[in-house]
């Protein structure tokens, strides 16, 4: 008598599993993966969302948080232009365009950050 | 048949367990410092917890609120063990331990020098002397009735706090069942379990370039807290000062280094210990690191990084020196 080392519904056990894994693999590569997005942010308030990936040219643009601080867009990254505040710690981050980057301008409590599954999950320093 | 569905169903339920998605904060702000948090395996609930956790710590430690930190300053004595209390007990042994160097009651110093208003400036030496004179650890008496202050001192936190603050959240990750998190609280990261079973990718922010990383470090379970001269400094008089003062001469600390991480187990202790190993530089930073279980990264004002053989393995940097 012949034995059978697979029956068919374990074969489509097996198919069904393997299908299952492989979406949840795109899930999270599409979730996860994809392009940079720039969040900025008023005191915990999401004032503009932009697709970095998606600038063809330069722009700037002014958030009027506690202080009026200008930020500048391009395809190179965003990062702050210009703050009254006084020790201009923001401006001087200089240019973000690396997913886990943040800066932030305290007197004005606006920030930046790159999003996604990135190069860094945190900064020290 | 009903045996594999059960199998197929579990196995699924693993998958989707294994690979949760993370659940994103916005930035808040705490402690004098954005708040960035992420979570695995759990949900708004669980960060909103960890951040009200956060302003509770802040409204005991920080001289600015109206906790421990403010009663002691305003000449009462504190009684109750708590967040202000605890960390009054770590800082006074560190003090102890860095001969001085590490030492909280440099809050008058630090108003000296106007690096608590924003707008930091050179002292008269007028009032660097008076500064001076009521800045030392001795002045934190610790009596049967709780911890007072002595001869007008006048306590800061603020190299402890956020440090103290990233453990805060982690514990309330912890407490939600998460699987794993990141908070930072300014300079100070905490990290706990895992990211879909990956260790999280940790900048050290470059001192050269503040968008740029120093070295990247892959870490969980600890907290990584950066001391750097670069943080906060001013030029006056053809010359640069930073924030960072040497409680000995109230003059900021020039040393050759520029800025230092540490990793360690306690959220408070790697925040204090980047300052302490600031203060007392590399040489002298690694009997203290080692008493406390720690491991640091160095960057010097030359750009030479130096890694403490523990944290070597966790390192990738350009170019580093291991020390021994």
């Amino acid at each position: 008598m012949k034995t059978r080392l697979f029956k068919k519904a374990d074969l489509f056990i097996a198919l069904a599993v393997l299908l299952i894994g492989a979406a949840a693999l795109i899930f999270i590569s599409l979730s996860q993966g994809g392009g940079r997005t720039a969040v900025v942010e008023y005191r915990g308030e999401t004032v503009r969302v932009i697709d970095l990936d998606g600038v063809k040219e330069g722009y700037t643009f002014t958030v009027s948080g506690d202080l009026e601080v200008v930020i500048e867009v391009s395809p190179q990254g965003i990062r702050f232009l210009s703050s009254p505040c006084p020790d201009k710690r923001c401006v001087e981050f200089g240019l973000l365009n690396k997913k886990g980057q943040v800066a932030v301008c305290m007197p004005a409590g606006v920030s930046v950050r790159i999003t996604g599954e990135g190069e860094y999950d945190g900064v020290t320093g | 048949m009903k045996k594999a569905a059960l199998i197929l169903v579990s196995l699924a339920l693993t998958l989707a367990v294994s690979c949760a998605a993370p659940y994103r904060g916005t930035v808040e702000y705490a402690m004098g410092a954005e708040v960035t948090q992420t979570v695995w395996g759990a949900g708004e609930d669980c960060l909103k917890a960890a951040f009200d956790a956060i302003a509770a710590l802040e409204e005991d430690v920080s001289y600015r609120k109206d906790g421990g930190v403010a009663l002691l300053n305003s000449g009462g004595t504190l009684a109750s063990r708590g967040d202000a209390y605890d960390i009054i007990v770590k800082s006074a042994e560190l003090w102890r331990d860095t001969g001085g160097a590490y030492d909280i009651t440099v809050l008058p110093l630090v108003r000296a020098w106007g690096f608590d208003s924003g707008e930091p400036h050179i002292p008269a030496a007028s009032e660097l002397a008076s500064a001076l004179a009521i800045t030392g650890g001795e002045n934190i008496i610790f009596g049967a009735d709780g911890i007072r202050l002595a001869n007008g001192a006048q306590i800061d936190l603020s190299a402890a706090g956020k440090g103290a603050a990233c453990q805060k959240a982690v514990e309330t990750y912890k407490a939600y069942g998460a699987s794993g998190g990141i908070v930072t609280v300014g300079g100070s990261v905490g990290v706990f379990g895992t990211k879909n079973g990956k260790n999280f990718r940790i900048a050290v922010r470059s001192p050269f370039d503040p968008a740029g990383a120093a070295a990247v470090l892959t870490l969980t379970d600890t907290y990584i807290s950066t001391s750097g001269s670069y943080e906060k400094r001013f030029f006056a008089d053809g010359a640069e000062y930073h924030h960072l003062l040497d409680p000995s001469t109230g003059y900021p600390v020039h040393n050759g280094l520029i800025s230092v991480t540490v990793v360690c187990g306690d959220g408070a202790l790697s925040d204090m210990l980047s300052s302490a190993c600031f203060c007392m530089g590399m040489e002298k930073s690694l009997p203290l690191l080692e008493k406390y279980s720690a491991s640091a990264l160095f960057v010097r004002e030359d750009g030479a990084v130096f890694v403490t053989k523990e944290l070597a393995p966790y390192v990738e940097c350009e170019s580093y020196e291991v020390l021994p």
